[in-house]
This record gives C-alpha cells, structure tokens and sequence, in this order.
C-alpha cells in the first residue's frame, strides 16, 4: 500500500453503507477521528487512472453512502498519503469547515435535471418560427458555396442567436419552476450541443416528492419535443465549498 | 444506441423518471472530475491512455466555424414532409412521440454522436465486463476537460475542443 484514497467526509454518526468494491477494487473503509469520519481505501503506487471502471467506483462508493445520510464528496483521485494524513491533515486540521458544511447540507441533497433536444428538432422550430430565417435557408439552398459565403455566416449568426435565446428561455423557465422548491440553484454551462439546460438543485430530503412532482409537471410543460435527464439524490457535488482557504 | 436516449421516460408510461444515481461515464465524469472537495497538493489522477475528448461543449461559440456549421445544418434540414396538409408542429409531435428519432437524428452529421455521449450511460452499466481496453475506447468519442488549476470555489467550466467534429 502507498496512499489513501479518500471519496468523501461524512459525520461519524451516520452510518454510511461501504458498498462492495472501490476504486481499483480495493475493499471501502471508514476512518473516524471525533465527529467525521472519512471513506477512505488503499491506494496502489502512482497515479490513479481515470478508467471507466475507476471512475464508476467513485460515484458508487459515493452513492452508496448518500443513502445512508449527508456525505462531502471528494474530487476523483485524492490520495493521501496514509491513515495518519487522512486523520490528521484531513478530518483533524480541516475540522471547523468540514462539520460546517456538514451541518449546513446534513438534510440536504443534490439532484441534477439536464434538458436535451436533438439538434435538429431544435433548429426546425426555429426555422418555422422565423420567416426570415426560412426564406434565407432556401435563398441559399442550391447555390454555390464560394459565392454566398457571407450569407451563410449571416444566416449561421441569426441562428445561433436564436438557439441561445431559445436556450435562455427553457433555462428560465426550468429555474422558474424548480427554484422555488431547492434551497440552492447551480446553472452549469451545457456540456454538450444538444443540451439547452445543465441544472444542479440543492433539495432538503423532506421535499424531494414535492420536487419529483415539479419536475413531472416541467416535463409536461415542456412538451415531448425536449428530453428530460433526472437524476438524484447525489452527494452535494455542486454545492460544496472548495472556495474556502483550507482547501487552497 | 439511440434506441435507449428515452429511457429516463418510461416507455410504456410516458412518465417521467429520477434515476437513482448518475447511469454513465459522461455524467459521472461530469461531477467528480472537477466538482468535489479537493486538496490540491494530494491530487493523483493519470488521464493517460484514456484520451476524453471534448465535444464542443458550447452550442453557441461566436465563431465563423458555428456560424457555418449552423447554415449548414440548417440547408441540410429535409423540410418537405413539413409541406403536407400536416402542420410543422403536428408533424414534430408525431415524429417524437412515434418513435422516430433514429430517422429524424440521422439528418445532421455528428447528431448521433452527441446524443449518444449524454446517454451513453444506458449502455455503460451492461458491459461492465469488458476489459479496460474496450472501456477506454467507448469514452474516446466523449470529451477531455481541463479545470483550472487553483482549486477555488465557483469555477467556471473551461472546455477546449480538441477535434473539429464539424
């Protein structure tokens, strides 16, 4: 052994679930120190390979212990360098931030909403809902490229400002009907071009049906043109706080 | 694999579903590589041989390259079914909601691609037995991302497209 793998802090008295296999499959293990307790595993020599099957093992280590309550999840790929550093460096000198942000997010959990739309879905309702944008498609339609070149940048310009707008409006109407029930909104930039919303939530345990319900009505409301990816509950990956200067 | 892009709505219901849990490696990465507590000085991840490349993460990007790729698109749309007695809006329902897509995604080059980066964890979780040879090559069509360097809180993602996928 030559490290400890460290996925996340949660409060020593929850009792979090170790689930089976971890990152490069070594056994999961809980090292308590006063109030926290951290989910830690060996670490193999050098560095940790971002494979799939690793990657996975995070997130399901993970998930298996925000079942169980409240955990601070760890970035992929944080190793320590022993049991002792995980103790010392970790659950005892970064104490104070750690149960902070443990009692401020102890009811609370992450859900995740992506809104998508296949590309061109998206760009014939905006070809029927723009005249102008319809009449310079088919002006264009046939001719030689050299020749219009300008006009198809002009063209490509209008609609790519009418895809942002209509992005921005799925955007406000998503925030619109969930931020009402979260108790923190994250709007992360679409990773992806055929998705309009990439949306994190902050729900407290106790509204997570209420929540379920505004999403089903959201997805109602948006119709069948735009898919919806709700995925929850999640640690508080978007939500906890690596600004602080314990963590530089 | 665009058979499975619904699948968080059920087929038989048409009633929304929350996953428990992120169902694939594109949405797992999105969260732990760069979200998360992290103490800098003890970070130790290889991305080596896993090559992730991005997709272009930002539909819109103010570039000539978009604005081409947009016309583009946009001339290569098959509008005529849309000139039937059959209304535009009528005609996108029914070819949603029948079940269509793989038809309608073929139209734009890269379409299926993309779509299948965000779904693809539908098919992630089934081959969990393939060999890490196989696994690394499934995620190559993805993306590779850079987050800054110093850790501090409220980030914005960076993203850097390394292959034109016009």
């Amino acid at each position: 052994m030559s490290g400890t793998y460290v996925y996340g802090v949660t409060s020593a008295a929850t009792q979090a679930s170790l689930g089976s296999g971890g990152v490069e499959d070594r056994p999961v293990r809980k090292i308590e120190r006063g109030p926290l307790a951290a989910l830690v595993g060996d670490a193999p020599a050098g560095p940790i390979k971002a494979t799939r099957r690793n990657l996975m093992a995070h997130s399901e280590v993970l998930q298996a212990a925000v079942a169980g309550g409240c955990v601070l999840p760890m970035r992929f790929g944080v190793v320590m360098p022993s049991d002792e550093a995980v103790s010392d460096e970790l659950l005892g000198e970064r104490e104070d931030v750690l149960r902070e942000q443990l009692d401020a997010l102890a009811e609370h959990v992450e859900l995740e909403l992506k809104v998508l739309c296949p590309e061109d879905v998206l760009l014939r309702s905006i070809v029927a809902g723009r005249p102008d944008i319809a009449r310079a498609r088919e002006r264009l339609a046939g001719q030689p490229e050299d020749a219009t070149y300008g006009e198809r940048i002009a063209l490509g310009e209008e609609i790519a400002h009418a895809v942002e707008a209509r992005r921005a409006d799925v955007v406000q109407r998503v925030v619109g009907g969930l931020e009402p029930l979260a108790a923190s909104t994250e709007i992360d930039e679409p990773t992806h071009r055929e998705m309009l919303v990439n949306a994190a939530f902050l729900v407290e345990r106790a509204k997570l049906e209420s929540f379920d319900a505004a999403v089903r009505k959201l997805d109602e409301e948006l119709g069948p043109d735009l898919q919806l990816k709700y995925v929850g509950p999640l640690p508080p990956y978007h939500f906890v706080d690596t600004g602080s200067p314990a963590w530089a | 694999m665009s058979s499975t892009a619904m699948t968080t709505r059920g087929t038989a219901s048409n009633y929304l579903q929350r996953s428990p849990s992120p169902n694939g490696l594109a949405e797992v990465i999105d969260l732990i590589l760069d979200k998360g507590l992290v103490i800098d000085v003890y970070v130790r991840v290889s991305l080596v041989g896993i090559e992730l490349l991005t997709i272009d993460a930002r539909i819109v990007v103010a570039s000539v390259d978009t604005y081409l790729r947009f016309a583009e698109a946009v001339n290569r749309l098959d509008l005529t079914e849309a000139d039937d007695s059959e209304g535009l809006p009528e005609l996108m329902q029914d070819m949603t909601q029948g079940g269509a897509k793989s038809k309608t995604k073929g139209a734009l080059e890269g379409a299926k691609d993309t779509l299948s980066g965000v779904f693809g964890g539908d098919d992630d979780d089934e081959d969990e037995d393939e060999d890490e040879q196989e696994e690394q090559q499934e995620e190559r069509p993805r993306r590779r991302r850079r987050s800054s360097s110093d850790g501090s809180g409220n980030r914005r993602r960076r993203r850097t497209a390394t292959r034109s996928r016009s």
